[in-house]
């Protein structure tokens, strides 16, 4: 696995759980905080991530492998006789099915990509909360994202009277 | 971080077949892991807190979420809790929100009364006749408005021009304030005398909703300045004016960077004095002599 064409230079990533992740640097630098790291000359042996364990990790790299623009790195989705749109549409039944994860590790993915920088993966993991939380009610709201109501009734009463407009 | 949960590591594989997955293998135990590199920002760091309960949604995914939400989703959010409220209330996460109320307020001669001019298109968020003031007041003159607030010049149905109350109102909730005669207990905790309200400034930062201050100059006194707070519901003494020596121009005040900038025109040379909204002096700039 490790062997990869000629010309391309590989990164080699590590979770904290130990595990090794070789990758292209043009997949790795999908990540602007990794990109830093490289352009700044900081990234000559193993890039130790912290705090993304290679679940996540692993999840991440998938997602920069697809999305990375260069031919190749993509593999049979990027061929020079697909047209742009058809990639993109490509692209987007890709993430949608990508993002069909649970709740859980979609917010570990959203941590991960906000440390790593990676904004499309950013977008992709928080809209699909958004879109979840956005018309729902404050209790529904609550417990769909484990969050326990730690006002008094009197202090939530006075709150709600303060932003009134927002739930007309 | 939290545990990822229970989901299997092929989910969401099955559907493409995946040209290059990434390379894994085990790392030999014994070698010592590279430390991190330094290029790592402080504040990216700060973004990995751990979570305080792992089953619920930890702080940093919570903030990349917010930000993505309009101002009115924030504001029914901060009823979800403190530590919602708190983060909702945040400038930071404020400022990127997108606001969905935005136009401008104008008064309408034809009419006699107030406007909205909505900058999205549609149908006005708020009636912008007041209707909730038109109980006590027959004639309502748009002052000024900071952000959300209006600060309004209105008069009785009996009085005459020169008898008139100035109010501060949200017109989204409706809720309103009459600013009360301009006094305050003196050194020896006597009554001073009262002053006129004249040209009152409104500020209003959104980041503190619920609360906001009126400045108003004295036409007695030129090293203070008046300052009215919401929370207490009292005029208090400004600090920090000895340095001024004309009044503030009220009417020529700008609140900017969550800073109240007094325009200074009647000396030799025209100055801005520069004063957080708690009312402490911070700074006087001289102003160009043309303006």
């Amino acid at each position: 696995m490790a062997t990869r064409e000629a010309g391309k230079k590989m990164i080699m990533l590590k979770s904290p759980d130990g595990m090794e992740f070789e990758v292209e640097e043009a997949v790795a630098m999908e990540s602007q905080t990794i990109r830093k790291m490289i352009e700044d000359d900081c990234a000559d042996t193993a890039i130790l991530i912290p705090n993304i364990n290679s679940k996540i990790l692993s999840r991440v790299i998938e997602y920069c492998n697809k999305h990375v623009p260069t031919t190749g790195a993509t593999g049979a989705a990027a061929s020079d006789t697909v047209a742009p749109a058809a990639l993109a549409e490509d692209l987007k039944i890709w993430d949608a099915e990508f993002i069909k994860v649970n709740r859980a590790t979609r917010f570990d993915l959203i941590q991960a990509a906000s440390y790593l920088n990676i904004k499309g993966l950013l977008d992709l993991t928080s809209q699909t909360t958004i879109d979840t939380i956005s018309d729902n009610s404050l209790e529904e709201i609550r417990s769909f994202l484990s969050t326990k109501n730690d006002y008094l009734p009197e202090e939530e009463q006075t709150i709600r009277r303060e932003n009134q407009w927002a739930f007309q | 971080m939290p545990p990822g949960g229970g989901e299997t590591s092929k989910h969401g594989r099955t559907g493409k077949e995946q040209s290059h997955p990434p390379a894994i293998r085990r790392c030999d135990e014994s070698r010592p892991a590279p430390p991190f590199p330094a290029a790592a920002s402080q504040e990216q760091k700060k973004q990995m807190q751990p979570a305080a309960a792992a089953a619920s949604i930890s702080e940093g995914p919570l903030v990349e979420i917010l930000a993505r939400l309009p101002y009115r989703s924030l504001c029914r959010f901060k009823c979800v809790s403190k530590q919602w409220r708190e983060l909702c209330s945040d400038p930071k996460i404020v400022k990127r929100a997108s606001q969905t109320l935005s136009g401008f307020f104008h008064n309408d001669p034809a009419v006699g009364s107030l406007r909205f001019s909505n900058l999205s298109g549609g149908r006005p968020l708020i009636d912008a006749s007041l209707p909730f003031l038109r109980g006590r007041y027959q004639r309502i003159k748009l002052e000024q408005c900071s952000t959300s607030l209006l600060l309004c010049k209105c008069w009785k149905l009996e009085s005459g021009q020169d008898k008139f109350d100035f109010v501060v109102c949200n017109p989204m909730t409706e809720q309103w304030t009459v600013l009360p005669p301009i006094e305050w207990l003196d050194q020896d905790g006597e009554d001073t005398e009262g002053s006129d309200l004249i040209y009152p400034f409104l500020v209003f930062d959104p980041a503190v909703p619920s609360h906001f201050v009126v400045f108003a100059p004295l036409l007695d006194l030129v090293d203070v300045v008046a300052i009215y707070s919401w929370e207490t519901g009292q005029w208090t003494p400004s600090s920090g004016w000895e340095y001024t020596e004309y009044p503030a121009v009220t009417k020529e005040c700008v609140f900017l960077n969550g800073m109240i900038h007094f325009l200074h025109l009647f000396g030799d040379e025209p100055f801005i004095t520069v004063q957080d909204i708690e009312g402490s002096f911070s700074c006087k700039l001289m102003a160009p002599m043309e303006c």
